[in-house]
């Protein structure tokens, strides 16, 4: 199979099941919503030493946001509920809490309850005061600029982490501009965030090492720089490999990010093929076909 | 379900039993209201008309009938008229809509739903009944005109917003819930208020008992505004957008109350 002369790789993606949340973040303008949630999602590229993976959605214009300012959708992922709760105590308390202007809702309807705010709210001293509207319960807590809003309660679902495909192409340039442009593409596409710098990821990893104190190592077997000394997967004329990682908060939503991410990479001259990642199909839930993705 | 009243005597009513749920699940022949002291049918005051139908309307005043919709859980009651004191109290759930004016007591120790008056409304809306420690606890009361005394005494959680005018001691012992007034508020406002909000859309006498703290936007406030403009509330842009007077209070209690005055 091609796209736009590119080989399509007959292979699949396989991706594992995670839990995710959808966090608010509105600020007095659309600087500070980015700032404090660009700090939240800061160091977030992975689980394996992150504790989660996180990234910016989209933008919220004020008039779809509850206090009527700009805001900024977070996605966050964790391979357990308990760990997300961790993760957001720790980046909402450290980073939204502390930003200027920030207030922090709830924005997704899942049927897993973490309490956040209910638990930040003691940061307020005995001064914290709670508002029930409807069913939203959300606290004010009193700091040095004025109140930090945040909601009691966010809620998680099941989701999908670690969907992606491999970009190859005759040289680095090429495949970094391709690389951008599939990132673009798929930051226009909802409930989706590719967690790593830019959204691009160049140390894709294999399990297990030469090494027993480490569980995962550089995956050889894509390094250009060792065609000839490892059993490698690269063609000939392929001298440097990207990789885009997606989570989703639905299986649909990733297989839509990466058919229009591996479309837009597609376009770009000196891309030789695209390939995915995967154990052979034995450690993940979820098995993304590319093939399948273009109905093919 | 339609009921008509017939009688015209001045003689109070109390009718409980005028509630969607109670309609619903018992036998209309059987059910009793008060007429005075005396026990009557609620057939022999009110015409009982499409009967299949869940929801309530009361065609004409019943000014003088108390408890409609008291406890109820669900379902809606619509009054053509005027409606008598202790409308919705102590409900859960549903929806009261009066055309014209209520008594006192309206959604007095409310637990949920929302009572509507296009009218004014009487004294002690959303308090607590006499020796009762706790008032409204949830829901929503909307009184497009004036309230009198005493409302939401003792409140606890839930919203009244008055578009008109309260008269004294609004919010007095409040413990939480919040008071919205577009009209003007009248004297001794949050008196020995423990917790709550009670938010002032015009200047008020302030008790000195409260002390001013900041002048600021309180996001929490954008957020209860923009939901309740939902419920066509006259919420301008400015109230939202606008900087608000914080007065902590009432110190001769707890001080945890807040009186936030807006300065546009």
């Amino acid at each position: 199979m091609q796209i736009d002369g590119v080989e399509i790789e007959d292979t699949f993606a396989e991706a594992f099941k995670m839990y995710a949340t959808r966090v608010l973040i509105t600020a007095k303008n659309e600087k500070w919503a980015l700032a404090s949630a660009a700090s939240m999602t800061g160091f977030s590229t992975s689980v394996i030493m992150c504790g989660c993976e996180a990234g910016i959605e989209c933008e919220v214009p004020p008039e779809e946001t509850p206090d009527g300012r700009p805001g900024t959708n977070v996605l966050v992922f964790a391979v357990s509920e308990k760990d997300l709760e961790t993760q957001l105590m720790r980046r909402i308390g450290q980073c939204v809490m502390t930003s200027p202007t920030s207030a922090c809702f709830n924005n997704l309807e899942g049927d897993i309850k973490i309490t956040i705010g209910g638990k930040l709210r003691f940061f307020g001293d005995g001064y914290q005061i709670s508002k029930l509207l409807g069913k939203r319960r959300l606290w004010r807590i009193p700091v040095m600029e004025g109140e930090f809003v945040i909601e009691e309660k966010f809620q998680a679902q099941k989701a999908v982490g670690g969907g992606n495909f491999l970009i190859l192409g005759k040289d680095i340039d090429h495949v970094l501009e391709a690389s951008e442009k599939a990132v673009d593409a798929i930051k226009k596409v909802r409930n989706v965030i590719a967690p790593f710098p830019g959204g691009i990821v160049r140390s894709g990893s294999k399990i297990g090492s030469r090494y027993k104190f480490l569980e995962a190592s550089t995956n050889t077997a894509y390094c250009p720089t060792l065609k000839a000394m490892v059993e490698s997967e690269l063609p000939r004329d392929v001298n440097s490999v990207l990789e885009i990682v997606l989570d989703g908060l639905d299986v649909e939503s990733v297989n839509e990010a990466m058919r229009k991410g591996i479309e837009a990479a597609c376009s770009v001259d000196g891309i030789i093929k695209i390939t995915a990642g995967n154990y052979g199909g034995k450690l993940g839930k979820y098995l993304i076909h590319l093939h399948e993705l273009f109905g093919d | 379900m339609i009921l008509r009243p017939k009688f015209k005597a001045k003689m109070p009513i109390e009718a409980e039993c005028i509630s969607p749920d109670i309609l619903a699940e018992k036998r209309i022949e059987n059910l009793e209201v008060y007429h005075g002291n005396k026990r009557r049918k609620l057939s022999d005051l009110f015409e009982i008309l499409d009967v299949k139908t869940k929801d309530v309307r009361i065609e004409g005043d019943v000014g003088n009938v108390k408890y409609i919709g008291a406890k109820m859980r669900s379902g809606k009651i619509i009054i053509d008229g005027n409606a008598g004191m202790h409308l919705g109290s102590e409900m859960e759930g549903g929806e009261i809509f009066v055309e014209g004016d209520a008594g006192d007591w309206v959604g007095a120790e409310m637990r949920g739903g929302l009572i509507r008056i296009k009218g004014n409304a009487g004294n002690l809306v959303g308090a607590a009944y006499r020796g009762s420690k706790v008032g409204m606890r949830q829901g929503m009361i909307i009184v497009e005109g004036d309230a009198g005394h005493e409302i939401g005494e003792r409140m606890k959680r839930g919203i009244i917003a008055i578009l008109g005018d309260v008269a004294s001691f609004a919010g007095a012992h409040m413990k939480g819930g919040t008071i919205l007034c577009f009209g003007n508020m009248g004297e001794r406002t949050g008196a020995e208020m423990d917790r709550g909000t009670i938010i002032a859309f015009n200047p008020l006498q302030l008790l000195p008992t409260f002390h001013y703290n900041a002048t600021y936007n309180p996001v929490f406030l954008r957020f209860c505004l923009r939901e309740l403009r939902k419920y066509d509330l006259p919420i301008a842009d400015e109230h939202i957008t606008g900087r608000y007077e914080r007065y902590n209070g009432d110190l001769t209690e707890l001080g945890k109350g807040e009186i936030l005055v807006w300065k546009g």
